[in-house]
């Protein structure tokens, strides 16, 4: 599973930073629980963007899957208010791709 | 319906606000008074909003801030209100005076009470999260990070990062720029703009004095840059790979990043209109104080020529018609402020001759995003549309780069 993470945007607007993850190339630790977070998070259930309308000078996080069987890219703005992708985000922000 | 998105009243909010309407004088007044006054607890302003009351002026300036206590919620607790005396925490009073001076800039200069021009209230959010390296307006509320203490440090350290967040506020009262490509760039260049009028102001700086940078006191010790944006010369504020190595903001259309990150490069693009604004102003008189001239040109462009879908040529043309209509035409202030605009690869359309009303905004071109909690406009400060300006050619959408 491939999975890509950006963060971009905030006040500092600073150049948008990549992370390119390889599942197969990670601990089994970490593939688990990030599995274990996707489920959790629905996803590939989630709609393309996830916007707070009124929000200014928010991160943007784009998230995208590619199990090979199935794709899936997830826009959001500001920190996710769902727990479970929230969390997903954060392990996504501290793992080493 | 005591839950936390939901204000509890003892009274319930429809009747308080049949109170307040069937009211008169110094009655309704009074009613209105205590609403806003008598908590103690934090109060919502989206439950002001709902009983018609956030745009009720209550005082010119009324400044709340909260502690947020590390935590991700803009649900902090009081710790400073209007008048009250400076505390310990320097966050806290710098989130205070700086809200403050941005009041006092607007008022003085503009002539414009508070966000909204009807003294809505100035609540900030200090401590927001753990580390946290950003700065956003929420709708409602400026909220700031502390830091990580590596890279950044606290984001109440510079006034104009302060008139940043707390113009996003006025941009959503009037323009309402949509907060994606060329008119999100817009969007964030107003912010920069007042934000860093705000901190001139403050200083009584002229334009060839002020340093045009933005948050000059957000990077850390030992890192390689002097601010994160630069207005006079943008792409040149920082190089530190912490940051992501040097900062990508364009100066010229030419160098316009069509991206799908940060809405379409809202923070980068907004370089291109920053330059303009630095330019004009430097043009106009470099001696002279850049919110007196190019400052008013662009808040009347803000305020009475843009539109949600407004573009980069848009916001040239409205300042341009703006310079001739408040200075004269072809004056040397008009003729400053296309050659700004030419200078960043932007050249104004020149206006043909027929009338419009200046207040008559450009139809949009596509559906408004859900105005569904939005400030309703009639809330609003409208200006009467009675001036009358020259009108332009129907515009040519540039194809960027």
């Amino acid at each position: 599973m491939r999975i890509v993470y950006e963060k971009s945007g905030g006040f500092a607007g600073l150049r948008p930073a990549r992370k390119a993850i390889d599942t197969a190339q990670l601990s089994p630790d970490d593939a688990t629980e990030l599995r274990r977070l996707l489920d959790a998070a629905r996803f590939f259930d989630l709609p393309a963007k996830i916007d707070q309308p009124q929000m200014r000078d928010a991160f943007q996080y784009n998230i995208s899957v590619d199990t090979g069987a199935r794709q899936h890219a997830v826009s959001i703005t500001g920190e996710p208010q769902d727990p479970a992708l929230k969390e997903l985000r954060r392990k996504l922000e501290k793992i080493e791709a | 319906m005591c839950d936390q998105q939901k204000i509890c009243f003892i009274i319930p909010p429809h009747i308080l606000r049949h109170l307040s309407d069937s009211a008169r004088g110094d009655l309704k007044e009074r009613i209105q008074q205590s609403m806003l006054l008598s908590h103690g607890l934090r109060v919502r302003r989206n439950t002001f909003a709902e009983l018609g009351l956030a745009a009720q002026a209550v005082g010119e300036l009324n400044r709340t801030v909260y502690d947020a206590q590390n935590m991700e919620n803009v649900h902090g607790v009081v710790v400073r209100s209007e008048g009250d005396d400076a505390i310990g925490d320097p966050t806290v009073n710098e989130a205070y005076d700086a809200a403050g001076s941005t009041y006092d800039f607007y008022h003085q200069v503009f002539a414009r009470n508070s966000i909204d021009n009807k003294g809505m209230r100035l609540d900030s959010v200090v401590h927001y999260g753990d580390g946290f390296d950003n700065a956003f307006w929420d709708g409602r509320e400026m909220v700031y990070g502390d830091g990580d203490g590596r890279i950044f440090n606290r984001f109440t350290l510079d006034l104009d990062v302060i008139a940043h967040e707390l113009t996003h506020g006025v941009t959503a009262y009037e323009a309402d720029l949509a907060y994606s490509g060329q008119s999100g760039a817009l969007n964030e260049s107003m912010s920069d703009v007042f934000g860093s009028l705000a901190k001139q102001w403050k200083l009584q700086q002229t334009a060839k004095d002020a340093d045009w940078l933005i948050g000059a006191s957000l990077l850390a010790e030992g890192m390689h840059g002097r601010a994160l944006r630069s207005m006079a010369q943008p792409g040149t504020a920082y190089d530190d790979p912490k940051l992501g190595g040097r900062d990508p903001q364009p100066a010229h259309m030419r160098d316009y990043e069509d991206m799908t990150q940060d809405n379409g490069g809202v923070h980068i693009n907004s370089g291109i209109p920053n330059r303009a604004f630095y330019l004009a102003a430097t043009k106009i008189d470099p001696n002279g104080f850049a919110w007196e001239k190019a400052g008013k040109i662009w808040y009347m462009t803000l305020t009475t020529r843009l539109n949600t879908n407004s573009t980069f040529q848009d916001c040239a043309n409205a300042t341009y018609l703006t310079a001739g209509e408040q200075f004269g035409q072809n004056g040397a202030e008009q003729q400053a402020v296309a050659s700004a605009w030419s200078d960043v690869g932007i050249d104004v359309d020149r206006p043909t001759g027929a009338m419009i009303p200046a207040g008559i905004k450009r139809p949009a071109a596509r559906p408004p995003a859900s105005k569904s909690k939005k400030p309703k406009k009639s809330a609003v400060g409208r200006k009467p549309a009675a001036r009358i300006a020259k009108a332009r050619p129907p515009m040519k959408p540039k194809r960027r780069k």
